[in-house]
Parts: structure tokens; sequence; C-alpha cells
């Protein structure tokens, strides 16, 4: 009976075979090694999508040994269905699914990418073995070895972050791993994880790896600048686009990754948009005026973006992860988070049109799209549009507002000037306001990382290494300030203006001390030699000189204590988004705690550090040893609490 | 009350019949798929005030498994009839932890069975559509892989080595990466 049924079993799985392609490959489908089968079911009977599941719980490694065993094995197992999934899991966080050069092999890939990393940490780690950061010209080693690595930062986009990653993975101990709360994560308590947090506080204890982890990831840090600089500069300088649009999000990516994620979603929507315009016009085309159409195709992307938008409450039950967060993207493109949102959104309108080709004439800038449409005067209608609806003009109204499409240089400057128009009046202002130098804060929420940034402090001149280590956890307006001042330094090369280059380089090393990525002034001095510019990166290599290894210290955590708090709290009881304020310091409880019954309170202050302090319910002294001061971008969760900083109210909202 | 009669007949593909409560039949997805297809009236409420099944409402349903034999179905029964009070999510969200988590002991020891029958346990699981049994039993397999040499590997399950050793050499070369434990 069994023998009989296994048979039937056989026959019908390998006529499935032929026609199934392997990547297809479902349930029953098995290879033809099952005809030698006996009666029961043997390791050869497991299906791709079993394996699939089962490699998903081990180590590459471990998969790869796998296949060693035996021919049958190897050749079902390098199959991409499952090499894909540990190139995913291994380089992107599965969050989404970039479209990855057409590869024959994911095998192949996995082993170039992770040979690239390879590469890329024995180097660095070459370079942190050698130098003791103590001794000037073991600093000139550095120096020399590190331009090694920059020499070809292609390799390592566009996830150079994991990069960081696993350079803090490999140093932090080990005991992190596996300690996660099983609760669900919606309530309160469930995204604080008490294990994690004591872990991660002892791998930062150890000062010798905190000061090689910086500069590790200093040198990674630059590596993504290097990549951005070289876009302002072809942007700005030599008002020159990046290959196309593609390649400038591609660029703008090192700031914020959701401009290179966003384009698999964009052509998702295209997609849609154009299937759903031609299903509605197409059939009546002859009863609508051009621009009629035209306000159609754009309800058209305006409603599937918000209906798009919808998903980020309700995830489609096929594959809950990614719709949410693409859209989630989409939704933060489009809500003028980026400030590039209406260039990003032109684009789109403009490949629309482009793949519906004949149907309209239309001429797109940066304020509105110009139709060309008879019934119009001059035979031209002005389509204006954003988030909150169409409007449409003739010739005369628009007359007044209306500029020729911009130039690359302005293109550039739009896309990054939201953000650092921002930062440069928060600079400005601190610069002016010494005594209050708070002012500046400026939280974003980054791919549902919480990250605020830290307050200018000129006085500080020294270099000093807090808790944050890791480049990835740098607020990103300190990237946006960067880069602003990187692009003034471009321009005023342009003018050739000798105090102004000085000024701004200067206002360059200085941000760059200040938070401390000795590696950037490397970078930049190389980046001007490269390009002949031999007065700027004389200035940068004076500045390297300058730097004072036995200065880069370890700040020891500065936090308050709860005692204090709850003198200026008039004995109130804490509540989560209270501020307190403490000699000039800001302090933002953004949620407590609970360990074995103990509550802790977890605060922000205004130097960016989330700390943690023990809660007792009588007012007692709390020792040194409560304080933790934790790295911020490590609670994954607490972007979900707020959305932005308050300075007026002082309140997170 | 009729929810606890076990009014559901799984047929195995040796023709053996294993009567079940709804509840535990329904750990598989695709019994409970078919299940709400035959019986669309039927909530999680009674369906003693509905008249128009009548004839449905009493008689059992059975429910033909083709790809699974007897001995195989005993295994899977027992372990949803353990599990049959406890709802499991539906979707795995928190991909990491549940990765990480280390295998339920009551799994373990249940899946403390020779290979042949955890491969069955697998197909079954998967071909029912029995999610958490199958993470579980495929982490099963995972630990029996884990950080073994490639010869350990082909030890622990029966499997012949029919590479040349050039092959394998060949093989290794274009793998340099995985060769540094």
């Amino acid at each position: 009976m069994e023998l009989c049924n296994n048979k039937n079993k056989n026959k019908n799985t390998n006529t499935n075979n032929t026609k199934s392609k392997e990547d297809k490959t479902k349930t029953d489908s098995r290879t033809n090694i099952s005809t030698t089968m006996t009666n029961t079911a043997s390791i050869y009977d497991l299906p791709l999508e079993v394996w699939s599941l089962i490699t998903s719980y081990l180590e590459p490694q471990d998969v790869f040994y796998m296949m060693l065993t035996n021919k049958t094995v190897f050749a079902l197992l390098r199959s991409n269905y499952i090499w894909k999934n540990l190139v995913y899991q291994r380089w992107f966080d599965n969050a989404y699914t970039p479209t990855l050069p057409q590869m024959d092999s994911y095998l192949v890939y996995f082993g170039y990418r992770n040979k690239q990393d390879d590469n890329l940490q024995n180097l660095i780690e070459k370079v942190l073995n050698l130098c003791s950061f103590n001794d000037k010209n073991e600093w000139q080693d550095l120096i020399d070895q590190t331009k090694i690595i920059w020499k070809n930062p292609d390799n390592f986009i566009p996830k150079l972050h994991s990069m960081s990653q696993h350079l803090d993975e490999k140093c932090r101990l080990q005991t992190t791993t596996t300690t996660t709360t099983t609760t669900a994560t919606t309530t309160n308590e469930g995204f604080y994880d008490a294990e994690l947090v004591k872990a991660h506080f002892k791998s930062r204890l150890s000062e010798k790896k905190l000061k090689k982890l910086h500069i590790g990831s200093s040198m990674l840090e630059s590596i993504r600048f290097q990549k951005l600089f070289a876009t302002i500069y072809n942007a700005i300088l030599l008002d020159k686009y990046p290959q196309n649009l593609e390649q400038m999000l591609l660029s703008l990516n090192h700031i914020d990754p959701h401009y290179y994620e966003l384009l698999p979603a964009r052509q998702r929507v295209i997609n849609y948009v154009i299937t759903e315009y031609r299903r509605t016009v197409d059939v009546v085309k002859d009863d609508y005026t051009s621009t009629e159409r035209l306000i159609i195709l754009i309800r058209l992307l305006m409603s599937k973006l918000k209906e798009e938008a919808m998903y980020v409450r309700e995830p489609s039950s096929e594959n809950p992860e990614v719709t949410y967060f693409e859209d989630l993207l989409l939704l933060r493109c489009y809500s003028g988070d980026t400030y590039g949102s209406q260039i990003v959104f032109n684009a789109i309108i403009e490949s629309i049109i482009q793949q519906l080709k004949g149907c309209f004439q239309i001429e797109i800038n940066e304020h509105c799209i110009i139709n060309q449409d008879q019934y119009f005067p001059h035979e031209k209608s002005y389509v204006f549009f954003n988030r909150a609806g169409i409007t449409v003009k003739t010739y005369k109204q628009v007359a007044d507002i209306y500029k020729i499409r911009k130039s690359p240089k302005e293109l550039m400057k739009d896309l990054l000037h939201g953000w650092l128009d921002m930062t440069y009046e928060s600079r400005k202002f601190s610069y002016s306001n010494r005594q209050n130098a708070t002012i500046c804060f400026h939280p974003f929420i980054y791919k549902n990382k919480f990250v605020i940034s830290r307050p200018l402090n000129r006085s500080n001149n020294e270099v000093k290494l807090t808790g944050q280590v890791m480049a990835l956890t740098y607020p990103s307006s300190v990237d946006r300030a960067l880069l602003l001042i990187f692009s003034e330094l471009i321009t005023s090369m342009l003018t050739g203006n000798a105090t102004e280059i000085c000024e701004n380089a200067s206002y360059f090393i200085e941000w760059v001390n200040y938070y401390s990525l000795p590696c950037m002034l490397l970078m930049a001095e190389q980046f001007f030699k490269d390009r002949d510019s031999k007065l700027i990166a004389s200035l940068f290599t004076k500045a390297i000189s300058a730097i004072e290894l036995n200065r880069i210290t370890i700040d020891a955590p500065n936090v308050l204590s709860m005692n204090e708090l709850y003198d200026k709290s008039d004995n109130k009881e804490l509540k989560k988004g209270d501020v307190l304020e403490n000699s000039g310091k800001y302090h933002i409880i953004v949620g407590f705690l609970k360990d074995d019954g103990v509550e802790f309170c977890l605060r922000f202050d205004d130097q960016g550090d989330l700390s943690i302090s023990r809660m007792n319910n009588a007012r007692q002294i709390v020792t040194d040893n409560d304080s933790i001061v934790v790295r911020f971008g490590f609670y994954d969760e607490l972007g979900r609490f707020f959305n932005h900083f308050d300075p007026v109210t002082h309140t997170f909202v | 009350m009729p929810a606890t009669e076990k009014n559901i007949i799984i047929i195995t593909s040796d023709g053996e019949r294993f009567p079940v409560e709804r509840k535990v039949a329904e750990k598989s997805i695709l019994i409970k798929n078919m299940l709400k297809n035959l019986l669309p009236d039927e909530g999680e409420e009674d369906d003693d005030d509905d008249e128009d099944p009548d004839s449905d409402a009493d008689e059992p349903i059975e429910v033909p498994t083709q790809n699974v034999r007897s001995a195989v179905m005993k295994n899977i029964l027992e372990w949803c009839e353990h599990y049959k009070e406890i709802q499991f999510p539906d979707d795995e969200q928190d991909d990491e932890s549940k990765k990480s988590a280390p295998i339920d002991p009551w799994d373990k020891n249940f899946l403390n069975v020779d290979q042949e029958m955890l491969y069955e346990i697998i197909l079954a699981a998967n071909y029912l559509n029995i999610k958490p049994l199958l993470n579980a039993s495929c982490k099963v397999v995972a630990e029996m892989i884990r950080s073994k040499s490639p010869e350990e590997i082909r030890k622990t399950f029966n499997i012949v080595n029919d590479f040349t050793p050039e092959e394998e050499a060949a093989i290794k070369r274009e793998n340099e990466w995985a060769e540094d434990r």
C-alpha cells in the first residue's frame, strides 16, 4: 500500500518537474532522485521550499558544507531560491528588496560580496592593529593605509551601513544575540530589552575596543561621504547631471537610504497608474481634453499613493513586511519629509508620460506641468499639483511665477535644501547664541530609528568619544550640515575667494572634529588632491597634523541622578514625554523600563544621549552604576512614539 | 456541545480513519480552509440554529489526506492535540526572534524520532500547512547540520559522498569565502 502510494507520488512529481522551472519549485516537486527511494522518506525527499526554511536557520557556511556532502544535495541547494534569501538576509534587512544586478547565481554573488566585505574588514583591522593611536608616526601609517581603502569605494554600496554593523557585531559581546523578547512589540514593555541593554553596555566599557571601533567606523563613514561629495562636486562645480535621476538617488541613498529604496516601489506605482489610466481613459479618449486627461492621470497617481499609504496601517496579507516598508518609504517621500518630493514626483509623472507615448505634449518644470491644450489660451494649460490638490491655470496666471527648469546645480541644492537649510539656520543660531546651544535640536526618524542631532558646541574643541561609537548612529543632520559646508566649500572654490575657502574649510574641519570623524579629514585631503586643489588640500593636511591623538578620550557617561530629576519635577510623578531642565540641559523622559520589578527611566538629554537610570519609589540616591548610557539608535522602536520634538513646548509629539 | 465532538474524520493515504475535533483538525490550515469551504455558514458560534445544512451538522465530515500515511498522521495529530488550545500568531512578524528562539522543549521531545519519520513529518506539515510544526521540525534538521564539517554531516544523514576529490576541491576553490572554519 505504502509503496504503491509513494510510487504514485513520484510519478506525479516527476511529470510536474519537467514542466516547472527550478526557481518556481513548489511543495511537491522533487528532483528525480526520488525514484531511487524506498518506501519511506529520505532527506532527498525534502522539497526546495522546505530547504529554504531549514537554511534560513543556518549560517551560510553551514549551508555550504551541507552542499559539499553530495552531488544531489549540491545541485538542489545551489538554487537561487535558497541563496537569494541568504544574500538578502546577510546584506539587506529583508524589509525591502532592492533590484540587484541580474545575476546567474546568487551563490556566486554571495561569494563575491562576502569577499569584498572581508577585504574591507581585513584592511581595516590590519590598520587598526597597526596603530596604538598614540604616536604621530602611527597616525601617518593609518593615513597611508586608509588611502588604499578609499581607492575603490564603489564596492561597498549600497549598504555600507551593514558593514559598519558587521564591524560592531564582531566586537560586540556574544551575549547580545539570542535574548529578544518574545512578547508582541506593540506593548510598551515589549521593546525595551533589559538584557540587551546590559550586554551592550558591557561591551561599551572596554575603552580600547571603543577607540578602535570608533576609528573603524569613522573610516567607513568617510567612504560613504566620499561618494556623496563626488556627487555634489559634479553637480555644483561642473554643473553636470549624474547620469540620470536614478544615479542621483543612488548617491543620495548615502544620506538617507530611502531614496534608493524608493526605486522599486516607484516602478510599481508607475505600472499601476499606466494600466489604470489606459483602462479609464483610452476608451473615451476623444471626449476629454488633454488637460482633463492629465488631471485624471495625476488623480490616479495621488489616489494610488494614498492607497499605498493605507497599507502602512493595514499590510497586505501576502507579504506584509515588504509592503509595509516600501509604502512607508513612499509615504515619507511624498509627505515632504525629504524636501525633494516634488522633484521625485515630477520624475514619476515624466516617466509615466514617456511611457504613454504621444498622449500628452507636456513640459515639466519645478512648479507645474505645461500641457498643450487647444482649448486654453495660447494652447497651453498649466497644471499645478501637490499633495493637497490639483489646480489648472492659464498662462496669464502663471506668467509671474513661471521659471525655467532648474539647472543641475540648483536641482542638487534643492534636493539637499530642506535639511541643509534647517541645519544651517540652527548652526548659525548656535554660533550667535553660544550660551544656548540646545536650540538646534533636530530629531529625525530614520528607518524606525530615532536620531537626534547634537548641538554644536564650539567651546568644546576636544575630540570626544561619547557612547556613540558607530557611524551609523550619527545624526543625519550632521551629515547634512557637513554636506552643506562642503557644498559651500566647493562654491567658494569656484569663486576663488581665498578667505571664503579658508573659512569654509575651517568650518568643515571643526564639524568633523567635533563629531570625532578624523578619517574624514584624510578623505577630504585626498579628495582635493585628486582634483588638483592644492590649497584646500593643504588646509586639511594641516588639520590632520593638528589632531592630538591623546585628546581622543572616552567621555564618561554624564548622567543626572534621578534625585535631581525628582527635585526638578516638584515631586510629580514622571510621565513619558515630560521634559525636565537641569542646569541648562534638557532631559526628555521617553519611557520606562521594568526589570525584575525595578523601574528604570529612559531619557534623552540634550547631548543626544539616551540614558537609563533606576527609579525607586522613594527618592533614593542613584549610584553611578545605575546610570547606563546606551546608544539610542539601538532602540529601534523608539521612533514609534514620537514624530518630532517641538522646540517651543519642549515636548516630543 | 457539538464543538467538542470528534466530528471530523481524517482519512489517511492508507485508508485509516482518525476522528478528531474540529479545533484539532484546524491546526492544519489546509484542512481549515477546506472546512471553511465545505461549511461556509459555520463560524465560531454554534451551528444549531442553522437549518440549511441540517444534514451536515450532525454527520461527521470526511477529510481525505492523500499524501500522509497513518503512522505519520498519528504523530501529527498528537501534536495538534497538544497545541489545540494555543493560538499561533498568523504571520511571522518577529522574524529575527523566531529564528534565534530555541526549539520548544515539548516539540523537541516530540520530534525526537528517527530521521525517516522526521522527514515524513516535515513533508506532512508542509502539505497540511501547519507552520509552527514545520518551523520546529526544520529547526531540528538545521540543528543536525549546524557547525559540522561536510564529513560529519554525511555521517549524520547517511549521505554517500559521490564527489571526486578533484571536484570537491574545485567547488571549494570557487567558494573560498566558506573556508575559514
